[in-house]
């Protein structure tokens, strides 16, 4: 089935298998590369299910222990496969997400069909398991050592009690020691059904061509994919803030305001551009708020804003490098609190709506950035590009609805890297 | 579909323009170019300085209110080392206007907004805002001492310093520490007037604007004067050979970061530049490269093992992240693999996959606007004016010979490894 978004100027294919494989097509007339993107509804935050009546709970980090280990078949490595096509593979593991993509300028049919291969071809040893914690170990150690890594990892643990959220994406040396053969053939049982998964392809190809090509390599029939638990939930932060000492010269900090997670039936995508606009009216790099942030030199030029949602959770986060993350963290609050009072002034939110209109337009020439986003959006029941029109709906009363919950007492949390006492006499020249 | 132009607009004034109406954004960029000095902060402080507001536009919140009514224009300011030049400019992205009803002139306006930041600052007694320059200022000392911050790109900096020290490569594009402490206010507006004056402007457009139109609009929003003393880079591939060196730095990070430092005497105009480009994929510019397979896969020593090029400067650095203790087997695996490529171990259907991997690459860099403006920039900078399509027609001509000949006048300039003494 074809949708058009006349406004985008943009059109795409769509369809859903017997066994539920969701299968998506963006035309790009004129671009050069084509994207493919398979991904399960799996990320490091669904450690704890239940499959055919039992209850298992996995050591963090399996689902991207897994996304490595993915890559090996029988007959050898899928990266080696894609580098006798050309083609650049990779994937990767969010916290709600695994997802294993390539792109190519030709020879796309191989490609789909090494990759539609190797994702529903589980094949685990004990060796090639074993092997892969040293790399894994490695990958671990290097994120240990990334400030900004370390500040998101934070903000997780202070906005959240249970939540599995609060774990670091690969897990730690201790956890992932713990996993096997069967820990990741459970987990691929669990979450690589066709049921759970989507296939999201941007550029030039044919739309009958991969709906043959999926269905001939999927499995027949979804196994049923299991339930999660995610921890008893309560509605403040867990910590008022986090703190760690790292070798950097400044602090950096990341500020999280909890908010209240999708209710049953709210539009996922609806709730994220509001999310975004209404961290963006507060102290996105635009705001008058950033200005005066950045006059007083509490932020820098590299400072984000971004809105998160996770499953029974939901967040924004602010932050970036600063000489007083506490001052920084007394500003925005104090802008929050003053917007929820004062409500917002309109002007203020017809152009950051026009921008948030943008940027996410922008999205459109990114063919990877498209497929992500895309998949997130089917994983929560929409259309990515359903975008332009949901921009019609949203007010300047959703924007103060959702600042009112950011400020709600003990809602927010802050997470701070700080330079070791010793930073000084252990960096430079030896 | 596509169509390149390179004008001159006027003398040391270029603008490469990439006419294409696939993309529903557009780019620009404004650059000045200048050779790089033993001291960078007077002029690495401009591009943010800059910002900070224009005659029109006094201050972020103003220029923000702007940004927004275009539709989420993004203007970053910026400080590059490319080859021997130091490149302080604006980079801007903005949606076409065909996207949104009340779209007209989006580029022009963005277009303006980028002269006006480079040629009409907010001044007050005919220099930089003092309060302004402070702030700046102390932002840039910020911005030296950070650089370690991130240990990964550390090292590698770190490694091309210490491979060049002595020649204008080595120097850091942002200044050193003491030097943007020391910043006056005569010393910047020198600075910037020495940069007006006597600097190479590079223009990048690509987007769905015809050049013509493209340039009216630069013409229009730069006041560049032909004043006869614009730059022109001389690069010069090495200018001190010294014997290969292993130095040791300690930080106190988990992981040991190892870098390798190669002098490949080979630059993006060179005839055997394409014959680099894909001893370099094979070596470790790819998944299915020696140094993936091997140290990665096969020993499991790391997470990352790569090599890169710099193609302005002619250098090559291979960097992974590493536990201290495999320092000595990673170290040699890398340069087991590198001499054996170039001994006449490079296999025909090795040869086949790094080119189909490097010419992948650049046709679908034309696919990303950001990715084509760093690519001309560096050329132009390089002194070489290859198109990507001309690059990959090049590839499809090298044969196994020549790369082993390319990697055979590779040499090891440097071992640099960061250890990690963190408890």
């Amino acid at each position: 089935m074809t949708h058009t978004f006349e406004r985008l100027n943009a059109s795409m294919e769509e369809t859903t298998l017997e066994n539920g494989l969701r299968i998506c097509y963006f035309p790009k007339p004129g671009f050069s590369k084509t994207f493919a993107l398979l991904a399960t509804n799996f990320g490091s935050v669904d450690a704890s299910f239940t499959l055919d009546g039992v209850r298992y709970d996995t050591p963090a980090g399996v689902a991207h222990f897994l996304e490595h280990k993915m890559f090996e078949d029988a007959d050898g490595n899928a990266l080696q496969k894609f580098s006798a096509t050309g083609a650049s593979p990779n994937a990767f593991t969010s916290h709600t997400m695994t997802a294993y993509h390539f792109s190519c300028t030709d020879r796309f049919e191989e490609n789909l069909e090494i990759l539609l291969k190797f994702v529903f071809t589980p094949y685990f040893t004990e060796a090639n398991v074993e092997k892969e914690k040293g790399i894994i170990g490695q990958e671990i150690g290097m994120m240990a050592d990334t400030p900004d890594w370390m500040a998101y990892v934070g903000v997780f643990e202070g906005l959240y009690h249970e939540h599995p959220v609060r774990v670091s994406i690969a897990g730690s040396t201790e956890s992932i020691a713990e996993i096997t053969p069967e820990t990741l053939s459970l987990c691929h049982r669990a979450f690589y059904s066709p049921a759970n998964m989507v296939l999201v392809v941007c550029g030039s190809a044919d739309f009958d061509t991969i709906v043959r090509m999926a269905r001939e390599l999927s499995p027949a029939e979804a196994a049923r994919v299991a339930a999660r638990h995610y921890g008893a939930r309560r509605p403040e932060a867990a910590r008022y803030e986090v703190v760690r000492h790292m070798a950097v010269s400044r602090p950096n900090f990341l500020l999280g305001f909890k908010d209240d997670p999708l209710a049953a039936g709210e539009s996922r995508l609806r709730r994220s551009l509001i999310g975004e606009l209404a961290a963006r009216i507060l102290c996105g790099t635009t705001s008058p708020l950033y200005a005066k942030l950045y006059d007083a030199r509490l932020v820098t030029r590299q400072f984000e804003t971004s809105y998160t949602l996770l499953p029974e959770g939901a967040a924004a986060l602010l932050g970036g490098a600063s000489r007083d993350p506490h001052a920084a963290r007394a500003m925005i609050e104090g802008e929050l609190h003053r917007l929820v009072r004062e409500g917002v002034d309109d002007a203020l939110f017809e152009r950051m709506k026009k921008a948030c209109y943008g940027m996410n337009v922008r999205t459109l020439d990114r063919p990877d950035d498209l497929c992500v986003s895309q998949a997130v959006s089917i994983f929560g029941g929409e259309d990515f590009l359903s975008f332009a029109e949901l921009f019609d709906t949203i007010t300047c009363a959703d924007v103060e609805a959702a600042l009112a919950r950011w400020a709600r007492p003990e809602g927010s949390t802050q997470s701070i890297i700080l330079p070791r006492e010793d930073a000084e006499k252990g960096q430079g020249v030896s | 579909m596509q169509k390149i132009t390179r004008l001159s607009l006027a003398p040391g004034v270029f603008m490469t323009c990439i006419a294409t109406d696939r993309f529903k954004t557009a780019v620009f960029s404004a650059a000045l170019a200048l050779p790089l000095r033993e001291e960078n902060a007077p002029f690495a402080v401009l591009p943010p300085l800059l910002y900070r507001g224009t005659a029109a536009h006094p201050d972020l919140a103003a220029l923000g209110e702007t940004l927004d009514t275009l539709y989420g224009a993004r203007i970053e300011p910026y400080v590059r080392k490319v080859g021997e030049s130091l490149v302080l400019g604006f980079l801007s992205d903005v949606i076409d206007g065909a996207c949104v009803p009340d779209g007209d002139a989006l580029a022009e306006r963005t277009a303006a907004l980028l002269g006006e930041l480079i040629c009409r600052p907010a001044l007050e007694n005919g220099r930089f805002r003092p309060d302004d320059l402070a702030a700046e200022r102390a932002n840039l000392c910020d911005r030296i001492a950070a650089l370690p911050n991130d240990p990964r790109g550390w090292a590698v900096r770190r490694a091309k310093e210490l491979m060049c020290a002595g020649e204008p490569f080595g120097a850091c594009e942002f200044g050193t520490g003491a030097g943007a402490r020391a910043l006056t206010a005569d010393a910047v507006w020198d600075a910037y007037q020495t940069a007006l004056r006597e600097a190479r402007v590079e223009l990048f457009y690509c987007g769905s604007m015809e050049p013509g139109a493209v340039r009216d609009a630069f013409s229009r929003a730069l006041e560049l004067a032909d004043t006869g003393l614009r730059y022109q880079p001389d690069p010069d591939v090495c200018r001190i050979r010294r014997a290969d060196r292993t130095i040791v730095e300690e930080m106190p990070v988990k992981q040991g970061k190892l870098t390798l430092g190669f002098r490949t005497n080979c630059i993006a105009g060179d005839e055997d530049y394409p014959a680099l480009l894909l001893f370099n994929a094979a070596f470790g510019g790819y998944t299915g490269s020696r140094l993936f397979r091997t140290v990665r896969e096969k020993l499991s020593l790391c997470y990352y093992a790569s090599s890169a090029l710099d193609k302005v400067k002619g250098l090559m650095l291979v960097s992974s992240g590493i536990e201290n203790e495999s320092f000595e087997r990673a170290r040699g695996e890398i340069l087991r693999q590198f001499e054996d490529l170039r001994a006449g171990g490079l296999k025909q259907d090795e040869l086949d996959r790094a080119r189909r991997t490097v010419q992948n690459n650049l046709r679908a860099m034309q696919d990303s606007p950001l990715q084509l403006e760093r690519f001309w920039q560096g050329q132009m900078l390089a002194g070489a004016d290859a198109s990507p399509d001309e690059l990959i027609a090049r590839l499809g001509a090298v044969d196994r010979g020549q790369v082993m000949a390319v990697g055979r006048r590779i040499d090891l300039d440097l071992t640099y490894f960061l250890k990690g003494v963190a408890e």
